[in-house]
Parts: C-alpha cells; sequence; structure tokens
C-alpha cells in the first residue's frame, strides 16, 4: 500500500467512512506509527472543526404541510368523515343534554367575534372536550365550526400532555367583503404537532390546513403555526401564513391570507386547559 | 389522514436548511428557501420515482431553490465565501478554549474552501459541511464511491496544507 493510499484510507477513518475490520486495523498501525499517528490527528481536527456546521438547525421551525392536490383530496374525504364523526358524537351528546341552545348541533356556541375569551367559553370548552374525550377516548386534538366536528385519537406519548384550546378566527379584511368569519374551535396537546384539515367554505378555497404546535409558558402559550389554503380546481396552495406566536386569552393577529381577490385576517386566541378537580 | 410523505420530508429539514445556508449564506434567506423546498417536493411528489433515494431528491430541489434564490437577488455573491456567522448553537465540549480552535480552525478551512477544485470543493462539503454519507454524495454527484473518497481525500489534503502551521503551531501547545 502506498503512503497516498495509506493517508486516502486515514481520511475516510476519521469520517467514519471505513469498515469495522479495516479501521480497527489501520488505528493499530497509528498507535505504532507517530507520523501516521499525527496524520489522523490533523484528519481529526479537520472533522472536528466542522461538526458544529453539521449539527445546526433552522433557526426557525420549518412548516412540512401536505400537498395541494392531496390535501383537496383528503378535505373531501374528511368532510364525510367529519360529519360522521359529528353524527354519532352528536347523537351521544344529545343524550348528555349538550346540544348549544338553539344552534341545532352539539357542542359549542362558537362566537363572531371575540376580543378575549371569557371564563365562560374556556369552561364551555374545557366540559365539550371533556365530554368528547369521554366518549372516544383521549383524542390528539379536537376542531370543530359550526357544521362539523373533527377529531384524532391519541396515540401513547400524546395522552399526558395538557391539552390547549385554540381559538382561530378568519375574517374578510374589508367590512363586508366576499364571505363571512369563520371562527374555529380546536384542542390539540401540548408539545405535540397537530396537522387538522378544516373543513371550510371561505368563496374560492377548497381546503384550510392548519398546523398547531402548542407550548405552555407561564399561563400563555407559545405557539408555532402555519396555515395554508388550497384553491379550487386544483389551484394548488393559495396562501400560507407561518411563524411562532406567544398568545394569551386576547385575540392575537397572526396576519393576512391573501386570496385571490381578497385579504383574510387571522386571529388566534389559546389558553392551557386545566384538568377537571376532584 | 396520511401526513406521512411530510414527516419523511421533515425529518431531511435540517439537513436541506445545511444545504441552503451552505449556498446562500444567509439564515433568513436559507429557511425561506427550505420552506419553499418543502412545498415544491410536495407539489411534485407524484412525480418522485424512487430511482433515487429520497435524501438525492430533495437535495436536488433544494439546490434548485438556493439558486433561484440567489438569482433573485443579484446583489448577492455566490455562495459561502461570504459566509461569517459561526453557528449559534457551536458549542465545544471542553469549553471555551476548544470552542475558540475549533471556530478558528473552521474558519480558516472556510475561507480556504474558495481555492479548492470544485470537484474538490463539492464532495468536501457534501460529506463535511452538509452532512452526507459518502454513499449519498456519490449518488447526489453520480460518481463511484471510491471517486468521491478521493476527493474529500485531495480536499482535506489541500486545506490541511493551507493550514499547516496553524495545525502545527496549536499542536506544539
Amino acid at each position: 500500500m502506498t503512503h497516498e493510499e495509506q493517508d486516502m484510507l486515514l481520511s475516510q477513518l476519521a469520517d467514519g467512512e471505513l469498515a469495522g475490520a479495516e479501521a480497527n486495523a489501520l488505528l493499530l498501525a497509528a498507535l505504532d506509527d507517530p507520523e501516521l499517528r499525527q496524520k489522523l490527528k490533523e484528519m481529526l481536527r479537520l472533522r472536528q472543526a466542522t461538526a458544529a456546521w453539521r449539527d445546526q438547525q433552522p433557526s426557525r421551525p420549518v412548516m412540512v404541510l401536505t400537498a395541494p392536490r392531496a390535501a383537496r383530496r383528503r378535505w373531501f374525504g374528511w368532510r364525510l368523515g367529519g360529519y360522521a364523526v359529528a353524527a354519532c358524537l352528536g347523537g351521544l351528546l344529545v343524550i348528555a343534554g349538550f346540544w348549544a341552545a338553539g344552534a341545532g348541533r352539539p357542542g359549542l356556541v362558537l362566537p363572531s367575534t371575540v376580543a378575549r375569551v371569557t371564563p365562560e367559553q374556556m369552561q364551555q370548552v374545557a366540559r365539550v372536550f371533556a365530554l368528547h374525550e369521554s366518549v372516544a377516548g383521549p383524542l390528539a386534538w379536537y376542531a370543530a365550526d359550526d357544521d362539523n366536528i373533527r377529531v384524532a385519537s391519541a396515540e401513547g406519548s400524546e395522552t399526558g400532555n395538557r391539552p390547549v384550546a385554540v381559538l382561530l378566527r378568519l375574517e374578510p379584511a374589508a367590512a363586508g367583503g366576499p364571505g363571512a368569519a369563520r371562527t374555529y374551535v380546536i384542542v390539540c396537546r401540548e408539545r405535540q404537532s397537530a396537522t387538522i384539515d378544516l373543513p371550510d367554505d371561505l368563496p374560492g378555497a377548497a381546503g384550510l390546513r392548519v398546523y398547531l404546535a402548542p407550548k405552555a409558558l407561564d399561563g400563555r402559550i407559545d405557539m408555532q403555526y402555519a396555515i395554508a389554503v388550497a384553491g379550487q380546481n386544483g389551484g394548488g396552495v393559495t396562501a400560507t401564513l407561518s411563524g411562532q406566536r406567544r398568545v394569551g386569552l386576547t385575540e392575537t393577529s397572526l396576519g393576512q391570507l391573501a386570496l385571490s381577490d381578497r385579504l383574510l385576517n387571522v386571529q388566534l386566541a389559546a389558553w392551557p386547559i386545566r384538568e377537571p378537580a376532584n | 389522514m396520511n401526513d406521512r410523505p411530510a414527516h419523511e420530508i421533515a425529518v431531511h429539514v435540517p439537513r436541506m436548511y445545511r444545504v441552503a445556508l451552505r449556498v446562500v449564506a444567509e439564515a433568513d434567506t436559507a429557511h425561506d428557501v427550505v420552506q419553499e423546498a418543502c412545498v415544491r417536493a410536495l407539489q411534485k411528489l407524484d412525480s418522485f420515482q424512487g430511482r433515487s433515494s429520497l435524501a438525492t431528491w430533495l437535495h436536488r430541489i433544494t439546490v434548485n431553490c438556493a439558486n433561484d434564490a440567489l438569482r433573485s437577488d443579484a446583489r448577492r455573491r455566490q455562495g459561502h465565501g461570504q459566509l461569517q456567522a459561526w453557528p449559534v448553537s457551536a458549542v465545544a465540549e471542553n469549553g471555551p478554549a476548544d470552542a475558540a480552535e475549533q471556530r478558528e480552525l473552521f474558519g480558516l478551512a472556510w475561507r480556504a474552501l474558495d481555492g479548492l477544485p470544485p470537484e474538490c470543493r463539492l464532495a468536501f462539503s457534501l460529506t463535511q459541511l452538509d452532512g452526507y454519507s459518502y454513499d449519498e454524495a456519490a449518488e447526489i454527484e453520480g460518481q463511484p464511491r471510491g471517486t468521491i473518497a478521493s476527493r474529500v481525500y485531495r480536499a482535506k489534503k489541500l486545506l490541511l496544507e493551507q493550514m499547516g502551521p496553524h495545525m502545527h503551531r496549536r499542536a506544539e501547545q
């Protein structure tokens, strides 16, 4: 073996790219040969000098949202599924006496405007979520609008994480603009990300996908979020909004979604749901 | 709901970020590049035939997005030569002195990279900076593994020659 060939093997050894037996033989040789040992040391120092670069992570979270076409397909199937879940749970909730007054649907009275979430609304969300869990078992998340309820079962580790309630509101930026404001109540789990396709009837939009990753901090919620609106006719994602914000009971503006002919204000409030007292 | 493709892509995000940062030399732009690359990857997922690995496919998309970002800002000069920022997360295990030495060595290597033959620079960047294995780098480059190993070695040899006085000084301390 020439010196050049041996040095090339040293380079691979320093990078962890040499197979076991070959690596052992070379290490043994290096132990007995000061010159070889010095070369290996230099290779390792060079490798070590770039380790911090290799460990780098994005400075902000990157949201990976499912492809628009797939999202659209899912949304369709999902809506039917949503109705099915709502119908099943709805029947049980009626028995339990949890019809929202005058709304003809189970669960919550969704406020049209919320400057600040009231204690009564917090209590109502907690009760409805607890009721759904008592029917369907532990939930990873729960999402509802005026017409639909959607839930996902928790898997293992999620069940121990505290539930976090989220009030998400989308409304036309221009007063009297096309389309009505939409309010969604979502309950997800602290320190667990949830990707939720929300049933949506925004004019010109086929689907709404929401990513939430909450973390409770001093009574407020440190929320990573991404919201994507898919266009109709397979038009792909028409608008996205993503970022990280600390939010509380007062609605916080996350920014605006630009659809084809209008802007939507996106606002969000969130709070940790307290465990029921025994 | 099947979010598996999104999860599979998310696993590669840190490496995509390093690739983007190496090309565009700015953290915010690199973040935007990765976000755009994820959107493109998901949109083109149907066209991914599995002839290459997902890592290789995502690498190509990331590089294309990064080059688009560079083209969109004509004022920005090419790549890594401009990068001054040492990774924020860089904390050496053996304390501040070790961290300072690593930082100094990295700075020397970073500046010397510009002087390497292009094929050696790329092989070094893929394996030492982006974190690809030799096999993955070989797939990205479309070269045999042995060629990558040879190029990486040549790059290291040239870098160590340039950094030699510094390395020897440190060794004597």
